[in-house]
């Protein structure tokens, strides 16, 4: 017994265990190569060249182009592992397309570099005439995988056109391509925003000489007028359970916020002083609304339970911060005035931490991609107005090509599935 | 029925035995595992610990140790005998404390270049919630070539365990373990345990 004891002793005190802890991590992309499997097809490229923007527009990835690679295999048996480590690609994404007549389907493989072996294999399947949706389906596949969270590849950009004295409220890919109108006015539109489950949006037309907020379906474009009054009403929110409606409006004299039940149109007013209270968004689990006010003399950030009426004000630092939306229960993002240029922030409402994300003069109107990473906004070259994007994990930047002059108040849809 | 008895009494204190044994080295361990140098831990080896000699912090200076010597409070004989035999000791004592803080150091600088050569190939996902971390097991050849690395802790996430796992395997060797000693080679790096924990 004594022997086994020290034993144990002498055993404890050879051998230490060291721990190290890794807390921070690499800023670089992610590397990898997007090849063409088997055969090479126009098809194949097209889904090819659509999946390596999808991931380079994110600023996550580091996508390869064909020059730069030392060998192109067809498949993973030909995949010579040094010249890939000499590249030092984390991941090569075999992509392999088959058409028929009626339908087109993806199948991609992940093949791991380090390991020299195919680590996921996936398919997507879809219809010959849908290949930019079929590839984005691809690209949000691969987010997902190496990121632990959906891409946003596949949803949908809301947003307003204006072209002389034309107002087009359009709708079009998250990369901007495959443009639709939904509403074309020579009156403003303003404040476009989704359903939860992106059946339905709503907006502020002024068609009739004064803001008044209209619900559109979608699939029928059936429009509804939610209240009709002669007092202005704007700024739109959906509740995440899409029962109610949130929204301005000037009905008791000022601007204040009120929620409306859509089915059974049973209004309440939620604020109620002298100062404009405006712009309100929803928390995630709907238990809270963010609004604008300027009770304290300026724009600031207030919160309210929509059920006690207890309110706080959330942003203190700056002379101007507005058109907040809730990132997650603890964040917010927000247009804050930052020095002389108006920027987009994001808080902490429990550490008090600020950060500004923009670096543009006139950015307005942000809005957040359903996956929480990537806010869209607008802002301004000269007198122009244009749609940018910030990722907020790689803080890289992106501009959405603009077709119709003007673009302006862009509401990301809920992921569509 | 005696020694039936004398049987089960020797069995009860052989077991409060081994349970004070254990009882003692488990307090003694969660000490250590409390002592952090930078982003490095150790469970240190509790003899060194234990044993460490207690070293006046500043007997190198011999002027000071005459003074105490001459000091007319102590009986001069007495000291002096006692002096002589401590320098020797204090000497051996510290010139042995000075090899081990070497080798500290030596271990903390190797530990702080690997987290800063792994932080540099690491690309954490985004789907990290609050206290998320994993823990993997290292073992390594006398070259430091990572022979094989196993999960001791799952995150939970599938995607931050690979982005982890993938890490390691880019990373293939620590280039600094072939120029350490043999013994810093066995204690400290043949295994160890390596933490991801985003901030």
């Amino acid at each position: 017994m004594i022997r086994i004891l020290i034993l144990l002793f002498l055993n404890l005190s050879l051998f230490s265990d060291l721990v190290l802890e890794i807390t921070e991590s690499s800023n670089q992309p992610i590397k990898i190569a997007i090849l063409q499997k088997n055969e090479n097809s126009f098809e194949g490229q097209e889904i090819i060249n659509i999946i390596s923007n999808d991931l380079t527009r994110t600023g996550e990835f580091d996508v390869l182009s064909p020059d730069q690679l030392l060998s192109i295999p067809m498949n993973e048996s030909e995949v010579i592992q040094r010249d890939w480590l000499l590249l030092d690609v984390d991941s090569i994404i075999f992509v392999e397309t088959k058409q028929s007549e009626y339908a087109l389907d993806i199948n991609y493989s992940i093949f791991n570099v380090s390991y020299n072996e195919t680590e996921d294999k996936r398919r997507v399947l879809g219809l010959p005439d849908n290949i930019r949706q079929s590839s984005h389906y691809v690209s949000d596949g691969l987010y997902e995988f190496f990121f632990g969270i959906e891409g946003i590849s596949s949803t949908k950009l809301m947003y307003v056109a204006k072209n002389s004295n034309v107002y087009r409220l359009m709708i079009s890919d998250a990369d901007g391509f495959n443009e639709q109108v939904l509403l074309k006015s020579n009156k403003s539109i303003i404040s476009p925003t989704w359903s939860p489950d992106a059946e339905d949006i709503a907006y502020v037309s002024f068609e009739n000489n004064r803001a008044q907020v209209f619900t559109q379906n979608l699939a029928s474009g059936k429009r509804d007028l939610v209240l009709s009054s002669n007092f202005s009403v704007s700024s739109p929110a959906w509740s995440p359970d899409k029962k109610y409606l949130a929204f301005t409006s000037t009905m008791d004299g000022n601007s204040e916020i009120y929620v409306i039940e859509l089915k059974t149109k049973k209004m309440s007013r939620l604020t109620e002083n002298f100062a404009i209270d405006t712009e309100p968004a929803w928390s995630p689990d709907g238990k809270k609304i963010i609004f604008t006010s300027d009770r304290a003399g300026s724009p600031q950030i207030y919160e309210i339970d929509p059920r006690t009426r207890i309110k706080r004000r959330l942003t203190t630092e700056g002379s101007y911060n507005a058109r907040a939306s809730y990132l997650n229960k603890d964040e917010i993002v927000f247009v804050h005035r930052n020095n002389e240029s108006f920027n987009i922030a994001k808080l902490n409402i429990k550490t008090r931490d600020l950060e500004v994300l923009t670096t543009t003069q006139n950015d307005e109107s942000p809005c957040i991609a359903p996956n929480g990473n990537v806010i869209i906004y607008s802002t301004k070259d000269g007198n122009l107005s244009y749609l940018a994007g910030v990722n907020i994990s790689s803080k890289v930047k992106f501009r959405l090509p603009a077709l119709y002059g003007e673009l302006k108040e862009p509401a990301w849809s809920p992921f569509l599935r | 029925m005696i020694k039936w008895l004398s049987a089960l009494i020797l069995s009860i204190l052989i077991h409060c035995l081994i349970f004070l044994i254990y009882s003692f080295l488990d307090s003694i361990e969660e000490s250590e595992v409390d002592r952090k140098i930078t982003n490095v831990s150790f469970i240190e080896s509790i003899d060194i610990e234990q044993n460490a000699p207690e070293v006046p912090k500043e007997n190198t200076n011999d002027e000071e140790n005459i003074e105490e010597i001459t000091s007319p409070i102590k009986p001069k004989t007495e000291i002096k005998e006692t002096k002589i035999d401590n320098l020797d000791q204090y000497l051996s004592e510290e010139k042995e404390q000075e090899s081990q803080d070497e080798v500290q150091d030596l271990v903390n600088k190797i530990s702080a270049q690997v987290i800063k050569d792994i932080e540099s190939i690491w690309i954490r996902p985004n789907n990290i919630s609050e206290g998320m971390y994993a823990d993997f097991s290292l073992s390594l050849d006398r070259l430091g070539n990572i022979n094989s690395f196993n999960i001791l802790r799952s995150s939970g996430s599938d995607v931050f365990d690979r982005a982890a796992m993938n890490a390691i395997k880019k990373y293939k060797k620590i280039k600094y373990i072939k120029d350490i000693d043999d013994e810093m080679y066995r204690i400290y790096f043949a295994n160890f345990t390596l933490r991801f924990k985003p901030k």
